[in-house]
Protein backbone atom coordinates (compact mmCIF):
# COMPACT_ATOMS: atom_id res chain seq x y z
CA UNK A 1 0.00 0.00 0.00
CA UNK A 2 0.96 3.63 -0.43
CA UNK A 3 2.17 5.21 2.82
CA UNK A 4 2.62 8.97 3.17
CA UNK A 5 5.53 10.33 5.23
CA UNK A 6 5.32 13.98 6.29
CA UNK A 7 8.36 16.25 6.11
CA UNK A 8 8.69 19.52 8.00
CA UNK A 9 11.76 21.73 8.37
CA UNK A 10 13.62 19.93 11.16
CA UNK A 11 12.14 16.47 10.58
CA UNK A 12 14.65 13.66 11.06
CA UNK A 13 14.78 9.88 10.64
CA UNK A 14 12.43 10.36 7.68
CA UNK A 15 14.72 8.27 5.46
CA UNK A 16 14.69 5.48 8.08
CA UNK A 17 10.91 5.37 7.79
CA UNK A 18 11.12 5.51 3.98
CA UNK A 19 13.46 2.48 4.04
CA UNK A 20 11.32 0.66 6.63
CA UNK A 21 8.16 1.16 4.55
CA UNK A 22 9.95 -0.08 1.40
CA UNK A 23 11.38 -3.12 3.20
CA UNK A 24 7.88 -4.06 4.31
CA UNK A 25 6.95 -4.08 0.63
CA UNK A 26 4.93 -0.85 0.65
CA UNK A 27 5.23 2.27 -1.42
CA UNK A 28 6.44 5.36 0.47
CA UNK A 29 5.49 8.86 -0.59
CA UNK A 30 6.77 12.18 0.80
CA UNK A 31 4.17 14.64 2.05
CA UNK A 32 5.72 18.14 2.08
CA UNK A 33 4.66 20.44 4.93
CA UNK A 34 3.62 23.30 2.63
CA UNK A 35 1.43 21.15 0.41
CA UNK A 36 -2.00 19.63 0.78
CA UNK A 37 -2.58 16.07 -0.40
CA UNK A 38 -5.61 14.13 -1.49
CA UNK A 39 -6.62 11.88 1.46
CA UNK A 40 -7.52 9.19 -1.09
CA UNK A 41 -3.94 9.19 -2.36
CA UNK A 42 -2.44 7.20 0.55
CA UNK A 43 -3.60 4.41 2.86
CA UNK A 44 -1.59 5.34 5.94
CA UNK A 45 0.35 8.39 7.14
CA UNK A 46 3.49 8.39 9.25
CA UNK A 47 4.69 11.58 10.97
CA UNK A 48 8.37 11.15 11.84
CA UNK A 49 10.12 12.77 14.78
CA UNK A 50 12.77 15.43 14.98
CA UNK A 51 12.43 19.11 15.75
CA UNK A 52 9.77 20.44 13.40
CA UNK A 53 10.09 24.20 12.90
CA UNK A 54 12.98 24.14 15.36
CA UNK A 55 10.55 23.25 18.20
CA UNK A 56 9.77 27.01 18.29
CA UNK A 57 6.80 28.22 20.37
CA UNK A 58 5.85 24.73 21.66
CA UNK A 59 7.05 21.40 20.28
CA UNK A 60 4.83 20.47 17.35
CA UNK A 61 2.68 23.63 17.57
CA UNK A 62 3.74 25.23 14.31
CA UNK A 63 3.82 21.96 12.37
CA UNK A 64 0.29 21.18 13.61
CA UNK A 65 -0.98 24.31 11.83
CA UNK A 66 0.86 23.76 8.54
CA UNK A 67 -1.02 22.99 5.29
CA UNK A 68 -0.10 19.29 5.21
CA UNK A 69 -1.74 18.76 8.61
CA UNK A 70 -5.07 20.02 7.27
CA UNK A 71 -4.91 17.08 4.87
CA UNK A 72 -3.75 14.71 7.65
CA UNK A 73 -6.83 15.78 9.65
CA UNK A 74 -9.12 15.02 6.69
CA UNK A 75 -7.30 11.73 6.19
CA UNK A 76 -7.67 10.74 9.88
CA UNK A 77 -11.36 11.60 9.60
CA UNK A 78 -11.76 8.76 7.11
CA UNK A 79 -10.73 6.35 9.88
CA UNK A 80 -7.43 5.31 8.35
CA UNK A 81 -4.24 5.02 10.44
CA UNK A 82 -1.88 7.87 11.31
CA UNK A 83 1.32 7.08 13.22
CA UNK A 84 3.14 9.87 15.04
CA UNK A 85 6.64 9.09 16.29
CA UNK A 86 8.25 11.26 18.98
CA UNK A 87 7.88 14.85 17.68
CA UNK A 88 5.24 13.41 15.33
CA UNK A 89 3.25 12.41 18.42
CA UNK A 90 3.62 15.96 19.77
CA UNK A 91 2.35 17.31 16.44
CA UNK A 92 -0.72 15.05 16.68
CA UNK A 93 -1.44 16.34 20.22
CA UNK A 94 -1.02 19.96 19.11
CA UNK A 95 -3.29 19.28 16.12
CA UNK A 96 -5.89 17.93 18.61
CA UNK A 97 -5.96 14.63 16.75
CA UNK A 98 -4.83 13.10 20.05
CA UNK A 99 -6.11 14.31 23.43
CA UNK A 100 -3.93 16.13 25.95
CA UNK A 101 -0.70 18.07 25.89
CA UNK A 102 2.91 17.23 26.66
CA UNK A 103 4.79 18.85 29.52
CA UNK A 104 8.43 18.82 30.56
CA UNK A 105 9.57 16.08 32.95
CA UNK A 106 9.12 16.93 36.61
CA UNK A 107 12.77 16.08 37.27
CA UNK A 108 14.07 18.07 34.26
CA UNK A 109 16.24 15.01 33.58
CA UNK A 110 16.34 12.98 30.40
CA UNK A 111 14.56 9.70 31.05
CA UNK A 112 15.18 6.57 29.07
CA UNK A 113 13.40 3.43 30.17
CA UNK A 114 11.17 0.62 28.93
CA UNK A 115 7.46 1.08 29.48
CA UNK A 116 4.56 -1.35 29.48
CA UNK A 117 1.77 0.12 27.36
CA UNK A 118 -1.74 -1.17 27.65
CA UNK A 119 -3.56 -1.82 24.39
CA UNK A 120 -6.78 0.21 24.62
CA UNK A 121 -8.10 -0.40 21.14
CA UNK A 122 -7.60 -3.95 19.81
CA UNK A 123 -8.17 -2.72 16.25
CA UNK A 124 -5.58 0.01 16.39
CA UNK A 125 -2.63 0.18 14.05
CA UNK A 126 -0.06 -0.20 16.84
CA UNK A 127 -1.62 -3.37 18.19
CA UNK A 128 -1.48 -5.03 14.78
CA UNK A 129 2.10 -3.90 14.37
CA UNK A 130 3.15 -5.32 17.72
CA UNK A 131 1.02 -8.47 17.27
CA UNK A 132 0.48 -8.65 21.05
CA UNK A 133 -2.91 -9.06 22.61
CA UNK A 134 -2.88 -7.12 25.90
CA UNK A 135 0.33 -5.24 26.51
CA UNK A 136 2.96 -3.65 24.37
CA UNK A 137 6.53 -3.45 25.67
CA UNK A 138 7.98 -0.22 24.36
CA UNK A 139 11.36 1.55 24.70
CA UNK B 1 -1.46 48.79 16.14
CA UNK B 2 0.79 46.97 18.61
CA UNK B 3 -0.19 44.40 21.21
CA UNK B 4 1.67 42.36 23.78
CA UNK B 5 0.56 38.85 24.67
CA UNK B 6 1.67 37.49 28.02
CA UNK B 7 1.48 33.71 28.23
CA UNK B 8 1.88 31.74 31.45
CA UNK B 9 1.43 28.08 32.37
CA UNK B 10 -1.87 27.43 34.15
CA UNK B 11 -1.64 27.48 37.95
CA UNK B 12 -2.60 23.79 38.14
CA UNK B 13 0.25 22.86 35.78
CA UNK B 14 3.57 22.06 37.38
CA UNK B 15 5.85 24.79 36.04
CA UNK B 16 9.19 23.00 35.90
CA UNK B 17 11.01 25.97 34.36
CA UNK B 18 9.73 28.33 37.03
CA UNK B 19 10.73 25.89 39.74
CA UNK B 20 14.24 25.43 38.32
CA UNK B 21 14.74 29.22 38.15
CA UNK B 22 13.33 29.58 41.67
CA UNK B 23 15.78 26.99 43.03
CA UNK B 24 18.79 28.73 41.48
CA UNK B 25 17.68 32.11 42.85
CA UNK B 26 17.19 30.58 46.32
CA UNK B 27 20.59 28.90 46.12
CA UNK B 28 22.05 32.34 45.47
CA UNK B 29 20.38 33.74 48.59
CA UNK B 30 17.81 35.83 46.69
CA UNK B 31 14.50 36.45 48.43
CA UNK B 32 11.91 34.71 46.33
CA UNK B 33 8.74 32.86 47.31
CA UNK B 34 7.40 31.85 43.89
CA UNK B 35 8.50 32.01 40.28
CA UNK B 36 6.69 31.16 37.06
CA UNK B 37 8.19 31.21 33.61
CA UNK B 38 6.11 31.96 30.52
CA UNK B 39 6.42 33.62 27.16
CA UNK B 40 5.87 37.12 25.84
CA UNK B 41 4.87 37.82 22.24
CA UNK B 42 4.59 41.23 20.57
CA UNK B 43 2.55 41.62 17.41
CA UNK B 44 1.75 44.52 15.11
CA UNK B 45 -1.51 44.34 13.14
CA UNK B 46 -2.65 46.57 10.26
CA UNK B 47 -5.88 47.93 11.82
CA UNK B 48 -7.13 51.44 12.63
CA UNK B 49 -9.96 50.26 14.91
CA UNK B 50 -8.86 48.89 18.30
CA UNK B 51 -11.81 46.50 18.78
CA UNK B 52 -11.19 44.92 15.36
CA UNK B 53 -7.46 44.71 16.01
CA UNK B 54 -8.01 43.08 19.40
CA UNK B 55 -10.36 40.52 17.83
CA UNK B 56 -7.68 39.59 15.28
CA UNK B 57 -4.98 39.36 17.96
CA UNK B 58 -7.19 37.11 20.10
CA UNK B 59 -7.91 34.95 17.05
CA UNK B 60 -4.22 34.43 16.29
CA UNK B 61 -3.41 33.88 19.96
CA UNK B 62 -5.96 31.10 20.28
CA UNK B 63 -5.03 29.67 16.86
CA UNK B 64 -1.40 28.99 17.69
CA UNK B 65 0.24 31.17 20.36
CA UNK B 66 -1.28 29.40 23.36
CA UNK B 67 -2.30 25.86 24.11
CA UNK B 68 -5.45 26.39 26.22
CA UNK B 69 -4.98 23.00 27.89
CA UNK B 70 -1.82 24.15 29.65
CA UNK B 71 -1.56 27.92 29.27
CA UNK B 72 -3.44 31.17 29.99
CA UNK B 73 -2.87 34.54 28.35
CA UNK B 74 -3.42 38.27 28.71
CA UNK B 75 -3.41 40.77 25.83
CA UNK B 76 -2.50 44.43 26.29
CA UNK B 77 -2.36 47.35 23.88
CA UNK B 78 1.13 48.81 23.47
CA UNK B 79 2.05 52.40 22.60
CA UNK B 80 2.84 53.00 18.94
CA UNK B 81 6.48 53.27 17.95
CA UNK B 82 7.25 56.58 16.25
CA UNK B 83 8.81 56.07 12.82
Amino acid sequence: MKIGITRFPGTNCDYDIWTFVKELGHQPQWLWHQDHFDPKEVEAVIIPGGFSYGDYLRSGALAARSPVMTSVRDFAGTGRPVLGICNGFQILCEAHLLPGALLRNESLKFQDEWAELEVENPNSFSERTSRSAKNFHCP
Amino acid sequence: MRFGIQILPREVILDTQGRAVEQILLANKMQISHCRVGRYVEVEVPFKNEAEALKEVQKMTEFVLVNPLIEVYKVSRLPEVNP
